[in-house]
């Protein structure tokens, strides 16, 4: 038992842009950086969120975690144990502590089967069980545990509304009991009332089952909600990060400032924040921006942000990758 | 503010579905002033985007909407010829999607998809040469004020060369070619990224304030709406529960769904600000109890509640359906 | 720490069964349920000719070149024989060749298709699709024509095996059209691939073939199927066409396109009934499954089936 649960030391995923024969020799093509050298630790029973625009990488990373997809550089430790190049052996090991939620309840679930096949297929794979009548028990009680009724076990997705679909997703993935639970913006599809039930069933799922949770969402209300410590992901790397509520109190990367300004809820007791709106979009990752990438929309850039990019450093209990930024 | 440029009295469309008879608009009478920005805020399948397409004549098929009144700039729509609605709608009347790639031809350039709307519905004097030439100025002029860099050769391009942010401004300037009074901006900015959003509603609200057109703007985003709108109306179940000035609505909520759906958005952290959920599903349009079509989710239903309760005014100008508003 | 409300979400109505939307969309489309009660004629006639024919199919009478009558339905033939009983035996041939054709034909192309699609692209895509891609580019019925003018009309023995002329020309028409269902599995496999559901799977360590087979090609079922119907309909008009031609089919044994080769010297001396009724038979079992393929495509997707409020 680790204290660190997942360790990311310098992960990294390069994609050959066009890979064919033809773009090859032609000398076309190119790699495609969609994470650069990320370090991120996450601690056992805590919430880190993970908040970018589309894009920055965010969606990537979860995939690397989940080993989805391998990394081209870096290692991803989980539980003490550097699972970069596990065997199959102890892939079935990995794949029963770390599990995915998904932003879109409509297509995450096989829509020609039941809420019972879909929750059973994982059950059968790990923990063991054959029965029919135990399958559909334990099926039963996965369905209990995220606020669901059991007759929905005989219902096809089409037949649920999508914050309904989302808690069954919720349930397949706690269905192997898993330590830590990447949501990869499991509200964002939802209505507005639909999102408060299922984020307090997160919440709730948390505190009774000792999870850790890596939440993504580009909704940074939702995530200063539920997170203890925030990464913030800009063009495959992370520009600031540290403890949610030092961060949303002060945000120092002008990035995470304008991102804060953006989402600001109407509220009646703040004025709405005057943070102006950027200029430009996140830039093409086939032509990357020299030294900072947010440099081009940076409305303090500087001639030195053009030229270097900033590494991340410790600056009043945050890590911020920001020139301009004083320690 | 001056009179009303668009009157809608007791707007109700009516589908036939294999569930059974809905309404996606039920008795919806609004107004909006010259000038007036107004949020139609709600969620999916409150019926949010069919009465704005209901009002610009775009849902199918006709007949399924019926209405005592729609009144234009004091004309009432009912008694227009078909010719003359088609003008109005093609002149006066602008409306954008959410899904700007959708709305934009991919195989033609901006620049011929800006100017064709122009050369049809635009000023009719002059030769052709010279309307061709208007509608190129006029392009790359809407082209600029939507703060595209170097519009004249954007004109020649084509839609897949522009990004997200940028299609939707391009759809912006498209739909401002003729200057119309009223723009229907349909969740404008749902598709796109939170900075890039902030960009388009900056860039809506100091258009708007240039022109001084009417916009009814449709959204889920409270925050948005809050940014950008003069008026808010909220629907629920095809109906309108609560309108008014947008400080008041969203400071002192007087629906209890407006209530619920501030109260349901997170603005802290867990252990300072719980959430609270609205409990259940919204309501199927096709099984909906009578009487009040929130009742089933209410926390303050009871007595009362089963008869459905028409706005009431709460405050000046604001209003709200429900039995309890001078209760609470 | 905070209470967090979590109630629980309870069924409101029962799941409507799935048979009785089948039913009300066939209500709903007419010529579906016409082409549905002509198959099951036609299928009726295969499968137990003996019932529904009401003379021998190969013994000649005297009666020869006889208009139709209440006692000879579809009248008799140059030999005499009633053109009505040769038409429901010729039934069970073309829709035994349609029928395992294309089963041969899935059972060939699928996996193919499948493998392509999931594990592509890549090597294995271009290769199989290369492959497919060639077959695709002969007109298959000159192809199958050259291949059974190679082969021969008689039975070959492999082995031990004696292999009957009619399973050869299942074989070959089968294997024709095994690209064409490569092709269609291929892009439904291409789109289904990328949902999340598979990913979910792959996060829960389901195997990819395990993905692939169960849960990928499930969601395929309905183009595979409208495919499959569309095809069984070509594979009649292939086997017609080389019996015609004398390839497919040979006598005495009835079918369709035999019997029109045969009456093709009747056709300008007035006995009608010899080239209308079996080709109206071709024309209209054809139609039928068409329309079938087009009523599966309808009701096969279980998204679809959720036509409420808008």
């Amino acid at each position: 038992m680790s204290e660190r649960l997942l360790e990311l030391v310098g992960v990294s995923k390069t994609y050959e842009a066009d890979a064919s024969l033809w773009a090859r020799l032609m000398g076309a093509g190119g790699a495609v950086r969609a994470v650069s050298e990320v370090d991120l630790t996450v601690t056992r029973g805590e919430t880190l969120g993970l908040v970018g625009e589309s894009g920055c990488g965010k969606s990537t990373l979860a995939r690397l975690i989940l080993k989805l997809e391998e990394v081209t550089g870096g290692d991803v430790i989980f539980d003490g144990r550097n699972v970069t190049g596990l065997g199959p052996q102890h892939l079935a090991w990995f794949r029963s502590r770390v599990q995915i939620v998904f932003q879109d309840p409509q297509s995450s679930l096989n829509r020609s089967y039941r809420v019972e096949t879909i929750l059973a297929s994982a059950l059968r794979l790990h923990r063991g069980l054959k029965r029919r009548s135990d399958l559909r028990e334990a099926a039963a009680d996965l369905l209990r545990l995220v606020g669901l009724d059991p007759a929905f076990l005989d219902r096809y997705p089409h037949e649920l509304s999508g914050g309904q679909r989302q808690r069954v997703g919720i349930a397949r993935a706690l269905s192997v009991e898993p330590d830590l639970l990447v949501l990869d913006e499991p509200v964002s599809a939802l209505d507005v009332s639909i999102q408060a039930q299922i984020v307090n069933l997160l919440h709730d799922l948390q505190r009774r089952l000792g999870l850790t949770y890596v939440f993504i969402s580009h909704d940074l209300n939702v995530v200063r909600y539920l997170a203890d410590r925030v990464a913030v992901m800009y063009f495959g790397r992370i520009v600031e990060t540290g403890p949610v509520e030092t961060i949303y109190r002060r945000p120092r990367h002008p990035y995470t400032r304008v991102l804060l300004s953006a989402v600001a809820l109407p509220d009646p007791e703040h004025e709405l924040p005057t943070e102006t709106a950027l200029t430009g979009e996140v830039p093409s990752p086939l032509a990357p921006p020299s030294g900072c990438a947010f440099h081009p929309r940076c409305p303090l850039a500087q001639e030195r942000c053009r030229r270097e990019r900033p590494e991340l450093r410790e600056v009043g209990g945050v890590a911020v990758a920001c020139h301009l930024v004083e320690s | 503010m001056s009179a009303a440029l668009l009157e809608v009295q007791d707007l109700t469309i009516t589908f036939r579905t294999d569930a059974g008879t809905v309404h996606p608009a039920k008795g919806v009478s609004f107004e909006v002033a010259q000038g007036e920005v107004v949020g139609l805020v709600g969620e999916s399948g409150s019926g949010k985007s069919m009465t704005a397409k209901a009002v610009l004549g775009l849902v199918e098929p006709a007949r399924a909407v019926r209405s005592a009144h729609i009144r234009y700039k004091g004309r009432d729509l009912n008694r227009l010829s078909a010719a003359e609605l088609f003008q109005l709608r093609a002149r006066d009347l602008a409306m954008i999607f959410q899904d700007p790639m959708g709305s934009l031809n991919p195989l033609f350039t901006i620049g011929h998809q800006l100017t064709r709307v122009y050369l049809q519905h635009g000023p009719r004097e002059g030769s052709a040469r010279e309307r061709k030439r208007a509608a190129r100025a006029r392009a790359v002029e809407l082209l600029k004020k939507v703060r595209i860099p170097d519009p004249e050769s954007r004109l020649g391009q084509y839609p897949h060369q522009f990004s997200g942010g940028m299609r939707q401004r391009v759809m912006i300037a498209m739909a401002l070619m003729c200057s119309p009074t009223l723009l229907v901006a349909d969740e404008p900015t749902t598709a796109l990224d939170v900075t890039v959003e902030l960009q388009v509603v900056e860039l809506l609200k100091s258009l708007q304030a240039e022109l001084g057109m009417s916009v009814i703007f449709i959204s889920h985003n409270l925050g948005v709406v809050a940014r950008l709108c003069d008026r808010v109306m909220v629907m629920y179940a095809g109906r309108i529960v609560e309108s008014g000035p947008v400080d008041r609505v969203l400071v002192n909520p007087a629906h209890p769904y407006t209530r619920a759906l501030l109260a349901s958005m997170p603005r802290g952290r867990k252990d300072e600000a719980p959430l609270r959920p609205i409990q259940g599903e919204p309501p199927s349009l096709a099984r909906l109890a009578p009487g009040c079509p929130f009742r089933p989710r209410c926390d303050l239903a009871g007595a009362g509640c089963e008869v459905e309760q028409k706005l009431v005014t709460v405050e000046p100008r604001h209003q709200a359906a429900c039995h309890r508003v001078r209760a609470a | 720490m905070s209470t967090v409300v979590v109630e629980r979400q309870s069924v409101t109505q029962p799941a409507p069964k799935a048979s009785r939307r089948w039913l009300r969309q066939l209500w709903r489309d007419p010529l579906a349920l016409i082409s549905l009660v002509v198959l099951a004629v036609v299928l009726a006639a295969a499968i137990a000719p003996t019932w529904i024919a009401t003379h021998s199919h190969v013994r000649p009478s005297m009666e020869r070149l006889v208009p139709p009558s209440t006692e000879r339905l579809m009248g008799t033939d140059q030999f005499g024989r009633d053109v009505f009983s040769r038409a429901v035996v010729a039934a069970q041939v073309s829709i035994a060749v349609g029928v395992i054709t294309v089963v041969l034909a899935l059972a060939i192309g699928v996996p193919l298709g499948a493998v392509a699609g999931f594990y592509g692209p890549g090597p294995i895509d271009t290769t199989i699709m290369r492959i497919m891609d060639v077959m695709l580019a002969f007109p298959p019925i000159i192809l199958a024509i050259a291949v059974i003018a190679a082969l021969g009309t008689e039975s070959i023995e492999i082995g031990p095996f004696e292999i009957p002329h009619i399973a050869k020309l299942m074989f070959v028409i089968g294997l024709l059209y095994a690209p064409q269902v490569a092709r269609v599995v291929r892009s439904a496999v291409l789109v289904e691939k990328n949902e999340q559901y598979v990913m979910a799977e792959r996060a829960l360590g389901a195997s990819r073939p395990r993905i692939l087979f169960r849960d990928v090609l499930r969601n395929c079922i309905s183009p595979i199927s409208v495919q499959a119907t569309v095809l069984v309909a070509n594979a009649i008009i292939a086997e017609a066409s080389l019996s015609f031609l004398g390839l497919g089919i040979q006598p005495p044994q009835p079918s369709w396109g035999g019997m029109l080769a045969d009456a093709k010297t009747y056709v300008q001396s007035g006995e009608w009934w010899l080239t209308v009724f079996p080709g109206m038979l071709i024309f209209v079992t054809v139609c039928a499954l068409n329309v079938l393929g087009d009523y599966l495509r309808d009701v096969l997707d279980p998204r679809e089936a959720t036509a409420g409020a808008p």
